[in-house]
């Protein structure tokens, strides 16, 4: 096995699902947060409910950006992971056939798992 | 009988408002926001433990993409706390206010009382005193209050709540250039120069590339600007595969009762099964790479170049003209091509690798005659050819010099190369044409130009017919080589014909190797 390449495929995918969770619970608290601001909103003056309105502006395109970018890596890692699991049993099955040794590792698309 | 009275008493904008419920919702808002700061926390520090499951060159690169979360979440949360103080605080004021309000109005109530026992009370100095000081202070409740709500306003105003920035990369600096983005959709690809491919391309990490050779191996072995053993790679993946699609479907249609549709689908299929099957031929020739093959249009189209353009100095490509396909004359071209490079690497005095020839058939040439009179063959064609051979320039290994690249059009072939030699962004040294029945307009000047024309070559009959309006000149900077048989070294070479230009030991085969060689000097000029 290569340095510098390696792939635990079970623990892959309890980082991710616990991912996915932390970011369920991070979705909700930012929710949680949306509402409680539009609520007190609800019980202040025009004056200072238009400056909480302004900050409420501000807060849903922070809160959209965090999502974003914690979806976004999630899905990123999750594609990224199947792929090189793919690619790699794939080129294994493939290089172990015909070519090994010298003739395998001087390949450039040689696999980097064990077969 | 008048009794006093206390201007703006009852009138505040601060009754109006519920001090307790407001400070409930700050209360509210600052327990969301300390559980924000605690769960992106969490997203990022558990979202650490990837590399201990996962290491790759992109590992760190995700980790790192996700800390800001944890950052900014915090970040959102210290802002809104801050909102969250400034509430408070004006629910604090504002149950001061009404605190105090309820006292002067007990006060006003006290002194109405005592006014209503002292008929006079307005001739005493004492009672007015006191309706000028609750009249004071309600003014002043209503200016503490405009003074809350300004402060308020002032820090909700005033804060700034961080956001994860869109734009940059995902990963941080010193992992490297791979970035996961980087991943990209087959239409976002096709829309890339070879440029711009190649840069993509060696961006990949080798498991990324290997997986787009795995599911994507079409596009890749078509797209200008990957490196031409990649293309190779693509391309010869799929031979066997395509080949027993299309043989199955063949037979399975066979088995049915033939409609007209059936039997153009049938015609369809044996004219790729058989291009399928002459591109293999040529590649068990060896020292082969297939830079294209698309079995899609109506057309099979493929180049297979005769050692590597991508480390080559001289690199030619010749383009057929009418009936080149790649199910009947791949194997023709192909020969051609090799005994071209020989020349090349006889003429040039080159080793082995310095130079390098394409067979391209990356364009749907004219079928028959009457079709060569169509120039939109050539239309169709030409910005194929001029991303080819921007491909092969982007495609070479870091810090080798750009190759100088020949293109040689033969007969129709002629209008496709040098159309494309007109493109922007054009990577053409030289052109040759030969039995060209025409050309384009105008050529840039810094582009060297040569023809060969043979006074027998049925082609005559087109240019003197005058299907194409414009044809070679030296007033154009064109150079007219010979045709006709001569002698080189002692050894006599034969005249080049129209479908023979190219044979082994012709006069033609000499004078488009020179060029392509580089040494022009050597070939054979026209009178």
């Amino acid at each position: 096995m290569d340095a510098g390449w390696r792939i635990n495929s079970s623990g892959v995918g309890e980082v991710l699902e616990r991912g996915d969770e932390d970011a369920r619970l991070l979705s909700t608290a930012l929710s949680a947060v949306s509402v409680s601001l539009d609520e007190t909103t609800g019980v202040l003056d025009d004056v200072v409910g238009a400056a909480l309105r302004r900050l409420d502006e501000q807060w849903q395109q922070a809160a959209s950006s965090v999502e974003r970018r914690t979806v976004d890596v999630l899905e990123t890692a999750r594609t990224v992971v199947r792929d090189h699991l793919v690619t790699d049993d794939d080129m294994a099955a493939r290089f172990t056939s015909g070519q090994v040794g010298a003739d395998g590792a001087s390949n450039r698309f040689a696999p980097r798992i064990a077969p | 009988m008048r009794m006093p009275k206390v201007v703006g008493l009852g009138e505040g904008g601060f009754l109006a408002l519920d001090a307790l419920a407001i400070s409930q919702k700050a209360a509210d808002l600052r327990r969301g926001t300390g559980r924000l700061a605690d769960d992106g926390a969490q997203v990022s520090s558990g979202w650490r433990s990837l590399t201990a499951v996962y290491e790759s060159p992109v590992a760190p690169g995700l980790v790192s993409a996700m800390e800001p979360v944890g950052h900014v979440a915090s970040g959102m949360s210290g802002a809104m706390r801050s909102a969250t103080v400034a509430l408070e605080d004006y629910a604090q004021v504002i149950g001061s206010l009404q605190t105090r309000h309820r006292s002067i109005d007990a006060d006003a109530g006290s002194l109405s009382q005592e006014a209503a026992a002292s008929p006079d009370w307005q001739s005493d100095p004492l009672l007015l005193a006191r309706q000028t000081r609750l009249e004071q202070s309600v003014s002043t409740l209503e200016s503490d209050f405009d003074d809350a709500r300004e402060q308020c306003v002032a820090v909700l105003d005033g804060i700034l709540v961080p956001a994860v920035q869109s734009t940059g990369s995902f990963s941080s600096a010193g992992v490297g250039a791979w970035d996961p983005r980087n991943l990209r959709s087959v239409s976002s690809l096709d829309a890339m120069t070879p440029t711009q491919v190649n840069a993509w391309w060696s961006s990949l990490s080798p498991a990324a590339q290997s997986m787009y050779l795995m599911t994507e191996a079409r596009l890749i072995g078509g797209l200008d600007g990957i490196p031409s053993a990649v293309r190779d790679t693509a391309n010869r993946s799929r031979l066997d595969g395509e080949l027993a699609r299309l043989v199955a479907e063949r037979e399975a249609l066979s088995l049915d009762e033939q409609s007209d549709s059936q039997r153009e689908r049938i015609e369809s299929l044996e004219k790729r099964i058989a291009a399928i099957g002459s591109v293999k031929h040529v590649l068990e020739r060896g020292g082969r790479l297939l830079l294209h093959l698309d079995i899609t249009g109506p057309e099979p189209l493929a180049a297979v170049a005769v050692g590597d353009p991508d480390y080559a100095e001289f690199v030619g490509v010749v383009v057929g003209g009418k009936g080149t396909n790649v199910y009947e004359g791949l194997a023709k071209f192909d020969s051609s091509a090799e005994a071209l490079r020989e020349n090349v690497e006889v003429v040039g005095t080159l080793t082995e690798g310095e130079s390098a020839i394409v067979a391209w058939l990356g364009y749907a040439a004219p079928p028959t005659y009457a079709d060569a009179a169509d120039p939109s063959f050539a239309q169709e064609g030409h910005s194929a050819l001029r991303n080819f051979t921007q491909g092969l320039v982007a495609a070479r290994p870091d810090g080798s010099a750009e190759p100088t690249i020949t293109v040689g059009g033969h007969s129709y072939g002629a209008l496709p190369v040098t159309l494309a030699s007109q493109l922007p962004g054009s990577q053409i040294d030289n052109v040759v044409t030969y039995g060209g029945p025409g050309i384009a307009k105008t050529l840039s000047d810094d582009i060297n130009r040569y023809w060969m024309a043979n006074a027998n070559d049925p082609i005559r009959g087109v240019v003197n017919l005058g299907w194409y309006k414009h044809q070679p000149s030296t007033g154009d900077g064109w150079e007219e080589l010979t045709t006709d048989a001569f002698e080189v070294d002692g050894v006599e070479l034969t005249a080049g014909e129209h479908h023979s230009y190219l044979v082994e030991g012709s006069s033609t085969l000499h004078n488009l190797a020179a060029v392509i060689a580089g040494r022009p000097d050597k070939a054979e000029y026209f009178g």
